[in-house]
């Protein structure tokens, strides 16, 4: 077995090698530029050669390199949206120098953070503040500014997206100007700035309304798939947060909630979830010939696992660490369709895509009032599906989007879809007043690359 | 039926010899690996950012920092081979090492630090 495991590493290996054959050209041609270098997302499946990356120390600094720039600006987080959001033959700006906690108050519990802060980078400095954030995504590696320029989320029916911890944001806007906003301050530039995908401005500080330091209860529990559709409206509306998991051909799949509570801090052994993901897809590997046997031992297998717990601080309990790269897709669902959705995108993957292993996401989140958000207006159910980053996600995501848009869901601003302006005037009805204020602040459109020209331009 | 058990035996089976994946030589503990950090501050800051929390951890698969056993094959493979595996991602390395301002000699740099004894 460890043999045949071993010609599959490196049938990888070779996989992977001859890849960054084809990448490395990539690399060379940047070599020869004057030493530029690509720009790649996390998947890989966005890229361009900018003609500068830049990371200002200073807002001056920062200032001064948007009120001269001649071309495009396009401000990077993490790199982790799956949408053209960054790629550009300008400029690229990072904020990675400029990040971390800037004050706080122990009073509004409220804390202003540079833009360019890490999401995994500030739960300490929080906590030594007596503050955490109120929630968290399943993932720590991205900014403050990525995750609210594209609405990112956790999960919580009573909890809304990252962007509605907001309390008050500056950005350098495209005439390079400082400018602050809240709710009374600059309040329409403040209901179009708390999820704007980096198109008013660079986003240089955020101030946040956050909670006192808590400590969470995960439990893990791995159930049959028509149970957990039973079940997952009560658990979202009895638990903190709730999410659960679908394992494709397994008819199985696990719920996950968190909890406050006072338990000691402690852990029951955990599955590694990286190296799950690994064995599915060599399950995958084995037996795509026959879904009735694949479900059969993957059944029997998952059935084998044991409920886990985790008892932690809370920003220590929210994410886990993804070492297997995929591209996803992800629609925001009105919460009462969430579920029929998933039952009609199970058949479909599982009558047409046997190629497929990686799990479907499923997770709650609170309505709001963000004009851009995909959770303005109502309580929502969010539908995941990923592939592997080397693998082609198209076939799939074209099988399952239809049904995701039938349901009246609105795409994650950060992963895969194929809408265009007129699909997303009809999802946002304050499409055009957000168009508005994005040309008041970036009248010569620098912000803009060929993808966010095609939607705002 | 027996084609059955035998393929839930061998799936198993396969899940149990995970242990493939454990990391390979450890010329240095994880302890002493997370107290190397580049003398030049600038590069200090960059490699905490982006090297600091998955080359220090064993489990991760990265290469230790200081562990000049594991790096002294991966170096073998030379400065541009091993830059274009930084610029394009490599196994659960994400393009640029989540670095999105470095250039080339930054990069260099951290490799030869990381590569080098602790």
């Amino acid at each position: 077995m460890l043999r045949r495991r071993s010609v599959l590493s490196a049938l990888v290996a070779t996989a992977l090698a001859a890849q960054s054959g084809a990448m490395r050209t990539l690399a060379a041609e940047g070599a020869t530029q004057k030493r530029r270098l690509p720009w790649r997302n996390w998947s890989g499946s966005q890229q361009c050669l900018p003609t500068a990356r830049v990371a200002p120390a200073s807002v001056e600094e920062l200032q001064a390199l948007i009120a001269n720039a001649k071309g495009v600006i396009r401000p990077v987080g993490a790199g982790h949206s799956f949408t053209p959001l960054v790629p550009t033959d300008g400029t690229i700006v990072s904020l990675s120098r400029l990040s971390g906690l800037i004050s706080h108050d122990p009073q509004t519990l409220q804390a202003t953070l540079w833009a360019g802060s890490r999401l995994g980078d500030i739960g300490q400095p929080l906590e030594d503040a007596g503050q955490a954030l109120v929630n968290m995504p399943d993932i720590d590696e991205q900014t403050l500014a990525g995750c609210f320029a594209t609405a990112t989320h956790g999960t919580g029916a009573t909890i809304g997206c990252m962007s509605t911890f907001i309390e008050g944001l500056q950005l350098v806007d495209g005439r390079g100007e400082v400018v602050d906003c809240d709710a009374n301050t600059n309040a329409e530039l403040f209901q179009a700035a708390r999820v704007s995908l980096g198109t008013l401005g660079v986003a240089t500080q955020v101030k946040l309304q956050n909670v006192a330091p808590y400590r969470l209860r995960r439990k893990t529990v791995w159930r049959n798939f028509d149970e957990i559709l039973d079940i997952a409206d009560d658990m979202a509306d009895q638990h903190r947060n709730f999410e659960f998991y679908y394992i494709p051909f397994s008819g199985m799949g696990f719920t996950d909630v968190h909890d406050l509570t006072d338990e000691a801090v402690g852990s029951t052994e955990k599955l590694d979830t990286n190296d799950s993901v690994e064995d599915l897809k060599m399950l995958r590997d084995w037996l795509q010939w026959s879904p009735a046997l694949r479900e059969l031992i993957l059944s029997g297998v998952v059935n084998s696992l044991s409920d886990e717990v985790t008892v932690e601080g809370s920003w220590k309990n929210y994410a886990s660490e993804r070492n297997v790269r995929f591209n996803e897709m992800e629609y925001h669902l009105p919460r009462e369709l969430g579920l029929p959705a998933l039952r009609e995108i199970r058949a479909a993957l599982e009558s047409q895509h046997h190629e497929v292993f990686f799990p479907i996401e499923v997770r709650y989140v609170k309505a709001d009032d963000i004009w851009l958000s995909p959770f303005y207006q109502r309580d929502t159910c969010s539908i995941a599906v990923h592939r592997y980053f080397e693998e082609d996600f198209a076939p799939y995501f074209k099988t399952i989007e239809p049904i995701l848009r039938k349901y009246h869901g609105r795409p994650h601003w950060g992963k895969l879809n194929t809408l265009g302006r007129s699909d997303f005037r009809k999802l946002y009805p304050r499409w055009d007043d957000f168009s508005r204020v994005r040309r008041e602040f970036d009248p010569q459109g620098k912000f803009l690359n060929p993808y966010l020209t095609e939607l705002f331009g | 039926m027996t084609t059955i058990k035998f393929f839930l035996l061998l799936f198993v089976i396969a899940l149990c010899g995970c242990d493939e994946r454990a990391s390979g030589p450890a010329g240095i503990s994880m302890v002493q690996s997370r107290q190397l950090v580049p003398a030049n501050t600038d590069l200090a800051n960059v490699y905490n950012r982006s090297c600091r929390s998955c080359h220090t951890v064993m489990t991760t698969g990265a290469p230790l920092t200081g562990d000049a056993l594991a790096w002294a094959p991966i170096m073998d493979k030379g400065m541009t081979v091993l830059v274009d595996n930084v610029v394009n991602g490599y196994g659960g390395m994400p393009p640029l090492g989540l670095c999105m301002d470095c250039d080339v000699d930054q990069f260099e740099a951290l490799i030869h630090f990381m590569a080098a004894p602790g």
